[in-house]
């Protein structure tokens, strides 16, 4: 990976991994999710989800499967407003960056 | 090292962090190794490296805008309350939460994939250690320092300022000073042509004796002078009745503008 991923922006993808699923998904699966688009360690998801859990962006509930009680992470409205903030941002982030990238800003 | 040493030696790293965070985190962990399968466990192990490396990285996450703020040899930091009530403030453009948030440290992809990329490691390591660790630090020293910055920004451009308060007070005394000088001017002008008309009526009446017809002129003269006269000092009352006040009022009505617009700044 050339480009490191900030705070902020992992906070969006694991944002938006968890709201793609409404009734929730758990660690693993958010991993293994993340780790399809970007490089992370197994490790460096655990701490992300806890502080956002913490923020109060993910509620944690606990449901029984395949014999054993999961941990499943849901998006909680707050969670989903700042999902759009970070969304948002990043088109206009993304938009800059592309103008430079395709020949230059045009002077004004 | 297996799944049930690894999960023991991690429970054991984390003995000294609050026992819900403990709790958590094991928990987490072993529904990861459950959710992985037992086809992976070595897998997963390897990935997260060793027990230490994984400890840290929680406690590190501890301290990352946890519910319970930090707690420093200085006391109690109140990052997280600040930081929630960030979040929580609906008003707030995306702009605002990035420059209040920016002193969030960076996670670094791959945070710990030191076996995957050997020669990026070391730099990995440190800034996974560290990340987290600044945060609440970085939000009151930059709070600190924007004190510091405005005190010297009002410092450097005190000669700024204190020639533009004074060229506002030199407009204002010079407007005042002009207009009594033409008050003054029209006073003297009219009080002057007034002493001449009744002078010259004297003058005419005197003269009306011996040649009545200059005399009668000079009678007439001293009326219009008269009359000119009268037309100074209405002037005169004009300024000082209406011109004054009014340039009193539009001076306050500036003021008030200019200190309404710098409080609602503050």
């Amino acid at each position: 990976m050339v480009f490191n991923t900030g705070a902020a922006l992992l906070d969006a993808i694991v944002l938006a991994v968890v709201s793609g699923e409404p009734e929730g998904t758990y660690g693993y699966k958010i991993t293994q999710e993340v780790r399809q688009v970007i490089e992370i360690s197994e490790s460096t998801l655990y701490p992300v989800l806890r502080r956002l859990q913490k923020d109060e962006c993910l509620a944690v509930y606990d449901m029984e499967c395949a014999g054993r009680n999961r941990r499943y992470y849901k998006v909680t409205e707050k969670g989903r407003a700042q999902l759009n903030l970070y969304i948002s941002e990043w088109y206009r982030y993304s938009a800059k960056l592309n103008s430079i990238f395709e020949g230059g800003l045009k002077h004004e | 090292m297996n799944r049930a040493e690894f999960m023991k030696r991690l429970s054991q790293l984390l003995s000294d962090v609050p026992p819900a965070e403990r709790e958590a985190a094991i928990r987490y962990y072993n529904d990861y190794f459950d959710d992985a399968g037992v086809e992976n466990e070595s897998g997963v192990i390897a990935s997260l490296g060793t027990p230490e490396e994984l400890a840290r990285s929680i406690k590190a996450g501890l301290n990352d805008g946890g519910d319970a703020g930090e707690f420093t040899e200085s006391g109690f930091s109140g990052y997280a309350q600040a930081h929630k009530n960030e979040m929580m403030n609906p008003d707030m453009t995306a702009d605002d939460y990035y420059r209040r948030t920016g002193a969030r440290r960076s996670y670094v992809s791959g945070a710990s994939d030191a076996q995957s990329d050997p020669g990026r490691g070391p730099a990995y390591g440190r800034q996974k250690d560290d990340f987290g660790s600044g945060r609440a630090k970085d939000e009151k020293r930059m709070s600190g320092g924007a004190i510091v910055l405005i005190v010297i920004a009002l410092v450097l451009t005190f000669p700024v300022w204190v020639g533009l308060l004074g060229a506002a007070f030199g407009l204002v005394v010079g407007v005042f000073a002009a207009l009594f000088g033409v008050f003054v001017a029209l006073f003297a002008l009219g009080a002057a042509l007034m002493v001449t008309s009744i002078a010259l009526l004297i003058a005419g009446f005197a003269l009306l004796f011996t040649e009545p017809i200059p005399g009668v002129c000079v009678i007439g003269a001293s009326f219009i002078t008269f009359a000119l006269g009268l037309v100074f000092l209405w002037l005169m009352i004009v300024i000082a009745g209406a011109a004054i006040p009014a340039v009193v009022k539009l001076i306050a009505a500036a003021g008030r503008r200019l200190f309404n617009r710098g409080g609602a700044r503050a």
